[in-house]
């Protein structure tokens, strides 16, 4: 989602734990957490923040389904309507050989229409530029951000919250500055 | 996944050093951000020359003919198609161990499985060649796609190779694009590592499709890598069954049998992980990722050969009941002639290479010795390639009527092939080791803190 | 392009001006041909635009009519402005012909846009009755012989004939008043006309002599017949008569001539179902011939025993009959003797209905063979001494005596028509000093050979497709020969220059004439003598009823004195060489052909050269294997050749093909094998061709032999079905009881209309491998070079299996023709990723050589892996030779497979033909090149959905089968199980 126009209250961690506890503790006390920043996924993460499950399977499994029917309609058309040839005696439909094609078909576009759907949907591009809230978020920092109109609730409430769990630093930041 | 870092005496480390987060993303990325290390461009000198000495080699096969090939009127398929088979093998470990061990939550793979599946996707592009240049008209090769054209002609979908066409391109689309996925974290780091303004933090951003770590595309990215999982599981059994096929579906004694789908699927994994070894042992030395790729990581690849050869074993039995069971002469004959007959000692080298040589694997002295490993890895890859020059071989030289029985010797040409396509395979790792994370750096902060305490 | 010169490099066809001189000499002749005055033009310069249209008109009418054979570059090519009425472009011509009987038969020749390309056989011909041999189908090929003499020379150097001509013409004159002999030396002359013609050359040049000459050949049976005949003629043979065949060391099925007319008769008697009864050959023999392949009865024997059989038969007979021609109590030799009292015994009971042949270059031992036969009763019967007068054949005795008479310089002139002695004349290097003698020494030949290097004048010969010629075949057959094409080079037929040496020309009109002069009153047929010209030009043949009678009453009292000739034994050491014929090699006149030297031989199926065949068993002792070098040495004569193991070769016998080692040839046939020439000996009045005393050492060195199979045992799989005329006789499906259960998971496709199927009769085959030149010729397979056949890679589209079983001194050879076998469900088929191989709606496999991408996948899983792959650019750079190509079939690039298209071009041909005259394709009138020529008819084919086809009737028949029936793949192709006249009795011995 567009950071762009928003401002944040972020919290810097340095353990997968702290930052993990810090979101725990933060939803309980009914705050809102935007998102975190991490350098790998955080096992549990997903849960603390209440991310609701990726609908990326039903993709696949449509993408699936598209191959294994196109596949075998090319086939059966190709070989026994629009030329069917006497080919070692093997009936026009010969059914069978069609399998292995259209197993292949099927993981293709399986496999590229899920990664597809996975770019749209995480907004990945390469030339956009990446909204970096901290500069080593993707190497050893853990970035906890809370947008600054859910932070103005209960500013000094989340700031203990964070700081409870040895936050390295905490402090606001612009949107438009990542 | 961190936090299954369960602590028990049962269970070894496997990152064998106390590393923080940060001395991880220096110890790996650090690697290819320095200036590439005298080794290195010794072996890539070398490797890139046996390339271009394949290449001419081919440049001059394709110029004047299939005939400067040793095949004859009765051999039509020896070193063109072993070598096909050789190297789709070798690519099968690669695809195993990202894929069937994410699925079975094994997490010593971690540091291991990025530079096996880019072994999977060098090993393929080197596999894919020789159907290519093994064509009597390889500027014809486009033909064999279904492609609407002017003449109205559609391929034979009832070929086993045209399966091949459709099994190999899926196989390095998917894997090629698993492996891409598996980076793009990696690339993150690397972008924000580069100073700013550099070329290398433009392609690097570019590569890394401005992912920020976002926990939202975190758990997408974990979802799409089981699935991709998923399908790439099966599929690396689909493509060596389908490769199997091209022998199995056909009528000839040696190649008319229906037990080498899981074969030939055993066989590749066994080669596989012989060359992730053989890789593995001088990437940990060069790149000094001892403490990364660690001795467990070699002891575990060491009995997946152990497991892998005693099937491969199995199956060169139960070939041999079949063809005495069946009672059909062709048969008998065949593999009678295989042990026997004048190609008796490719036989028997196979058979010493993968049956008995991975029997040594049992003792820890020789697993834990890394010399030994390596001589032992290599000779595996030896046997394999000889398990499929003499199914191949040994069945057509000798198939039904014997006025046609011949001899088949290579030539220098097909022997510079060969060679030309490992050198395509090291240029291609050595680039790899050098402009890519070889470790998969998100995967392994994971799991630096497996089984030690804080 | 104004004016003629210009004209002449238009069409590149300098040739076909000088043709319209030569087809009307004086411009006279041009009357009617042309408007008036305009002759004059076209002598003259000065021509207008329209004049060389019309003239250009004229000649590209003529050209057709001339079958000019220089290729037009297509740039330059113009329009027929007159279209001829014989020519139809895409449409072949065809003109019956014949190959001197003593090399080749009746023929016919198929013409494209007036090039030869196709060798057949004449089905006109009661001698060879549509059949032809490998030798007459390659033939076709030397016409196109780059390396032919390009026009006439003298001493060297080029020269006009004109002037050539007369410089002969003034030195014969000079030998002639110099009273200095004038040698005439040729082949064995069975031409009425050049008979004459020669006699009348005599009578010209007073001092003339004719001496016929053959370096290896049957002259002991010409000998032979003179002794006990009186008449120096070669014996015919019918074997429709004979129900028992015993052949001494005679190849009479390969190598020797009429070899065609023997195996048509042969295989018709073999028919298990004739009614003429039980039929058997035995065959006692030194090494392995195709006869002996072939025999139901083989014995292998030592030279020694060859003389110890026949002259216990003799014997035996003679004690039987009670009829001696030899004194009473004469001592029989040791060796042979149980086997020739058997023999003698067995051919008693078939008097009149036996036949004894004999390979022997032995005067004396063929005067036995005569007496053994007369007092059989078989001459008049199975075998045909005729007085012939137009026969003048080899006779040894005569060249010999000449080389000496040139020697000691009585010899003014030599003319060598046709022969080559300083090559293939055991003392070739007494020939050489003789010939240096003489002081004018003239050549006729097609092509630069070791004797022309050595002679003055060379007039070069046209090849026989160029040449008008006849034939008396005895029993009043005349074969007639005419030019198909125009002379491809400045060349001029051997009887022309006799001819024109007389001051006269034109040997066809000569021809007309003289069978105006002895046949016309001969036959009742022909009206008209134009009449009787045309026809039988048109049908290449012509029966007269001269009263030729064969003979039958021999001079018995020569046969004594013979007997203790031949009984002289030799005590023999070391091996015996024997130089034997190839069956298609023979002599080696035609060795500069690429078909003929990739053609494999029958029984060693090596090709491209020769090699000493030795014993198995010997050369195991000796640690000798096939290809390893040995030098073979008498003393006198001593060369290095590899070793080729042979079963069936006697132990004390090694042997060698003639024909081979040519010093100066083609580039085809240069330097290939070893010369077996000079291990020959003149003695006795012929030229022996086993001579005792060679001793073999190992030089360590070995070479590749280009051998087309190198397995010879069937590892006891029943691809060749066979049993016994014992147990057929009780049993017709003897042997072929075994089939297989067959059950598919395909529906299988509808099979309607024609389906075409073929039937070989492995029973009739030979082996004598005649339909792989004429499969060869017919669809442009390209030939590989030894090179390539050594690394298995020839493109042969039918090759014929030969298999061994037992006794390797003595096994048992049966033959297999193998081509693509159109299976129903074709394994090649399904495995073609492209679909460049499918099957036809009328059930053939078809290749479609533009489609194929050359994955070679197909050939793989061929199980009768007869599928070829061109590895490389074969090359078709020859300019004469690519004019033997056929139009009608795609020549294959780089690359792609192909393999035998069951001749589709000629299926189309018969339909297309049926069509247009409106019928149903009548059974039978689509014949496949390799069933044309075949000269057993092994080979049927047909449409095996018409119940009346012959060939759905054997499909039908219980000795049919296919091979690797249990693949059900379904072979269109059926195989006839073979059938052995077995004599247990006999043991194999």
């Amino acid at each position: 989602m567009d950071v762009k126009d928003k401002r944040f209250l972020l919290g810097i961690f340095d353990d997968d734990h702290d930052i993990m506890a810090a979101v725990g503790h933060l939803r309980e006390s009914q705050v809102e957490v935007f998102d975190c920043y991490t350098p790998f996924p955080i096992h549990g993460m997903d849960d603390a923040m209440g991310i609701k499950r990726s609908r990326l399977p039903i993709v696949t499994f449509f993408a699936g389904l598209a191959g294994v029917s196109l596949a075998l309609g090319v086939q059966y058309w190709i070989s026994a309507v629009d030329w069917p040839v006497n080919v070692g005696g093997k009936s026009f439909n010969s059914f069978p050989a069609f399998i292995p094609v259209a197993f292949e078909l099927t993981v293709l576009f399986g496999a590229l229409f899920t990664v597809l759907a996975f770019i749209l949907r995480s907004k990945l591009c390469p030339i956009t530029k990446p909204a970096i809230a901290h500069k080593r978020q993707t190497d050893d920092k853990f970035v906890l951000a809370i947008e600054a109109k859910d932070a103005a609730l209960n500013e000094e409430m989340i700031r203990g919250i964070l700081s409870k769990h040895h936050a390295s630093e905490i402090h606001f930041s612009e949107g438009s500055t990542w | 996944m961190a936090g299954h870092d369960a602590v028990s005496p049962l269970r070894q480390p496997l990152v064998t050093k106390d590393r923080k987060y940060g001395e991880v993303t220096q110890d790996i990325l650090g690697q290819i951000e320095g200036k590439p290390n005298k080794i290195w461009f010794v072996a890539l000198a070398i490797s890139s020359a046996v390339l271009l000495m394949g290449f001419l080699a081919v440049a001059y096969q394709i110029k004047t003919g299939i005939g400067t090939w040793g095949l004859n009127k009765t051999i039509g398929w020896a070193f063109d198609i072993t070598n096909f088979v050789f190297w789709v093998g070798i690519g099968h470990a690669g695809t195993l161990i990202s894929a069937i061990l994410l699925l079975f939550r094994q997490k010593w793979r971690t540091s291991v499985n990025r530079a096996a599946e880019a072994m999977t996707i060098f090993a393929v592009m080197c596999a894919g060649v020789f159907p290519l240049i093994h064509m009597g008209r390889p500027w014809l090769a486009h033909w064999v796609f279904p492609y609407p054209n002017t003449r109205q002609l559609w391929v034979n979908f009832r070929s086993p190779l045209l399966w091949d066409v459709f099994a190999i391109s899926t196989y390095f689309t998917v894997s090629a694009v698993f492996w891409y996925i598996g980076m793009i974290p990696d690339f993150a780091s690397l972008r924000d590592r580069a100073e700013e303004g550099s070329i290398k933090k433009m392609i690097y951003s570019a590569l890394s499709l401005s992912w920020t770590g976002s926990n939202r595309a975190w758990h997408r990215y974990e979802i799409l890598c089981l699935i991709l999982a998923g399908l790439a599981a099966p599929l690396v059994v689909s493509v060596h069954t389908i490769v199997s096929m091209d022998f199995a579906t056909s009528v000839i004694p040696g190649w008319h049998t229906t037990i080498f789908p899981p074969y030939f699927v055993a066989g590749a994994v066994f080669s596989g992980f012989a060359m992730v070894l053989t890789l593995l042992i001088i990437t940990r030395k060069v790149m000094n990722f001892e403490h990364y790729i660690t001795m467990g990581h070699i002891e575990a690849m060491c009995k997946v050969i152990i497991l892998t050869g005693m099937m491969v074993g199995l199956a060169y039995m139960t070939e041999f009941f079949t063809a005495w069971y069946s009672g059909n002469p062709y048969e008998k004959y065949v593999f009678m002639n295989r042990a026997t007959g004048p190609y008796a000692w490719a036989y028997w080298t196979m058979v010493s290479c993968n049956v008995i040589s991975p029997h040594f694997l049992w003792f820890k002295k020789i697993r834990t010795n890394l010399v030994a490993v390596f001589i032992l890895s290599i000779v595996v890859n030896i046997g394999m390639w000889f398990e499929r020059f003499v199914i191949i071989v040994t069945s057509l030289h000798r198939d039904y009527l014997p006025s046609s029985w011949a001899m088949y010797t290579p030539t220098k040409i097909e022997i510079m092939t060969l060679l030309g396509s490992f050198g395509l395979f090291f240029t291609m790792f050595l680039l790899f080791v050098r402009f890519l994370p070889t470790i998969n750096v998100a995967e392994v902060k994971t799991v630096i803190k497996f089984a030690r305490k804080k | 392009m104004k004016n003629p010169t210009e004209i002449k490099k238009a069409g590149q066809t300098p040739t076909y001006w000088k043709d319209v001189e030569d087809k009307f000499p004086d411009p006279a002749s041009f009357k009617g041909e042309f408007a008036d005055g305009e002759l004059d033009r076209y002598y003259g310069t000065n021509n207008s635009r329209r004049d060389f249209l019309k003239l250009m008109g004229f000649s590209f009418a003529t050209v057709p009519l001339a079958s000019s054979c220089i290729r037009i570059p297509v740039k330059k090519a113009l329009p027929y402005l007159e279209k001829s009425d014989q020519v139809v472009p895409g449409v072949a011509n065809w003109y019956a012909t014949a190959m001197d009987p003593s090399l080749g038969s009746a023929l016919l020749v198929k013409t494209r846009e007036g090039r030869p390309i196709k060798i057949e056989g004449n089905n006109s011909s009661p001698i060879t009755l549509g059949g032809t041999s490998a030798y007459d189908q390659s033939s076709v090929l030397s016409l196109y012989d780059s390396s032919r003499f390009k026009g006439p020379m003298l001493d060297g150097h080029a020269k006009d004939w004109n002037s050539i001509d007369a410089d002969l013409k003034q030195k014969l004159m000079a030998a002639v008043e110099a009273g200095k002999e004038i040698a005439l030396i040729t082949a064995t002359q069975s031409s009425p006309s050049t008979l004459a013609l020669i006699e009348e050359f005599k009578k010209y040049y007073k001092t003339t002599s004719h001496t016929v000459y053959e370096p290896h050949s049957d002259s002991a049976v010409i000998a032979a017949n003179q002794v006990t005949f009186g008449k120096a003629v070669s014996n015919r043979y019918d074997l429709s008569n004979a129900n028992l065949v015993v052949s001494v060391n005679s190849d009479f099925l390969g190598a020797g001539c009429g070899a065609v007319e023997m195996t048509k008769q042969y295989s018709k008697r073999k028919d298990p179902d004739a009614k003429k009864g039980a039929f058997k050959h035995i065959q006692l023999e030194t090494l392995m011939t195709l006869s002996g392949a072939n025999a139901d009865v083989r014995f292998t024997i030592s030279p020694a025993e060859e003389k110890g059989v026949l002259l216990n038969i003799l014997g035996a007979l003679q004690r039987e009959t009670k009829n001696f021609y030899t004194p009473t109590g004469e001592s029989l030799p040791s060796e042979g003797r149980e086997a020739g009292i058997k023999i003698a015994e067995e051919l008693l009971q078939n008097r009149g209905k036996s036949l004894l042949l004999s390979g022997s270059h032995s005067t004396s031992l063929q005067v036995i063979v005569n007496a053994i036969n007369n007092l059989l009763g078989n001459y008049g019967k199975t075998l045909h001494v005729y007085d012939n007068p137009y026969f003048k054949g080899a006779d040894d005795k005569s060249f010999v005596e000449l080389v000496e008479r040139m020697d000691s310089g009585k010899v003014g002139a030599v003319i060598l028509w046709d022969c080559n002695p300083a090559y293939n004349y055991s003392e070739s290097e007494n020939f050489k000093g003789a010939l240096a003698k003489v002081a004018t020494r003239v050549f006729i030949g097609m092509t630069p050979d070791e004797t022309s290097e050595l002679t003055t004048h060379i007039l070069p010969e046209l090849h026989y497709l160029e040449s008008w010629n006849d034939y008396f075949v005895a029993p009043n057959t005349v074969l007639y020969a005419q030019a198909v094409v125009r002379p491809i080079f400045d060349a001029r037929q051997g009887q022309d220059s006799l001819l024109s040496l007389m001051g006269r020309s034109d040997f066809s009109a000569y021809l007309q004439a003289n069978m105006d002069k002895n046949f016309y009153k001969l036959q009742s047929k022909y009206a008209t003598t134009s009449g009787l010209w045309d026809h039988s030009i048109h049908d290449g043949t012509l029966q007269v009823n001269l009263n030729t009678k064969s003979l039958s009453d021999m001079d018995k009292n020569q046969v004594a004195h013979h007997f203790a000739m031949a009984k002289r034994a030799s005590a023999s050491n070391g091996f015996t060489l024997l130089t034997y014929q190839k069956s298609h090699i023979r002599q080696g006149r035609m060795i500069n052909n690429p078909w003929l030297l990739e053609l494999p031989d029958p029984i060693t199926k090596a090709t491209w050269m020769n090699y000493l065949m030795i014993n198995p068993a010997v050369a195991r002792a000796m640690g000798l294997k096939t290809g390893d070098v040995v030098s073979l040495s008498d003393g006198k004569f001593s060369a290095e050749v590899p070793v080729l193991s042979q079963p069936g070769v006697h132990k004390e016998t090694v042997a060698l093909a003639v024909g081979f080692g040519r010093s100066v040839a083609g580039k085809a046939a240069k330097g290939r094998g070893v010369n077996a020439y000079p291990t020959m000996r003149y003695m006795a009045g012929t030229f022996q061709n086993n001579k005792d005393g060679f001793s073999l050492t190992k030089t360590g060195k070995s070479v590749v032999i280009p051998q087309t199979q190198t397995h010879h045992s069937m590892e006891g799989r029943d691809l060749i079905r066979e049993t016994t005329l014992e147990e057929y006789s009780s049993n017709p499906k003897a042997g072929n009881e075994e089939h297989a259960h067959l059950i598919s998971m395909w529906g299988g496709h509808e099979k309607t209309g024609h389906q075409w199927a073929m039937a070989i009769d492995l029973n009739k085959c030979t082996g004598c491998s005649g339909c792989i030149v004429s499969c060869s010729a017919e669809n442009n397979v390209p030939v590989v070079g030894p090179e390539e056949v050594a690394n298995r890679r020839e493109m042969h589209w039918i090759r014929l299996d030969r298999y061994y079983k037992g006794d390797e001194n003595n096994p048992e050879v049966s033959f297999q023709p193998v081509m693509c076998q159109h299976c129903d469900n074709a394994p090649c088929e399904t495995v073609c990723p492209v679909m460049a191989t499918a099957q036809s709606s009328d059930g053939l496999n078809q290749q479609v050589y533009n489609r194929c991408v050359g994955t070679r996948y197909c050939a793989n899983n061929c199980p009768y892996k007869v599928r070829r792959f061109n590895w490389f650019d074969y090359p078709h750079d020859d300019k004469y030779e690519n004019m033997v190509l056929n139009p009608d079939v795609v020549v294959r690039s780089r690359g792609v497979m192909e393999k035998c298209s069951m001749c589709v071009h000629r299926i189309q041909e018969g339909k297309l033909q049926a069509k247009k005259d409106g019928i149903d394709l009548p059974d039978g009138a689509i014949k496949l090149a390799c069933q044309q020529s075949c000269p057993a008819d092994a080979i049927v084919f047909g449409d095996m959905n018409d119940p009346d086809s012959k060939v759905s009737k054997l499909l039908k028949g219980p000795r049919n089968y296919r091979i690797l029936e249990e693949l059900n793949v379904q072979p269109r192709v059926n195989y006839l199980t073979k059938i052995r006249n077995k004599d247990e009795s006999y043991g194999r011995s």
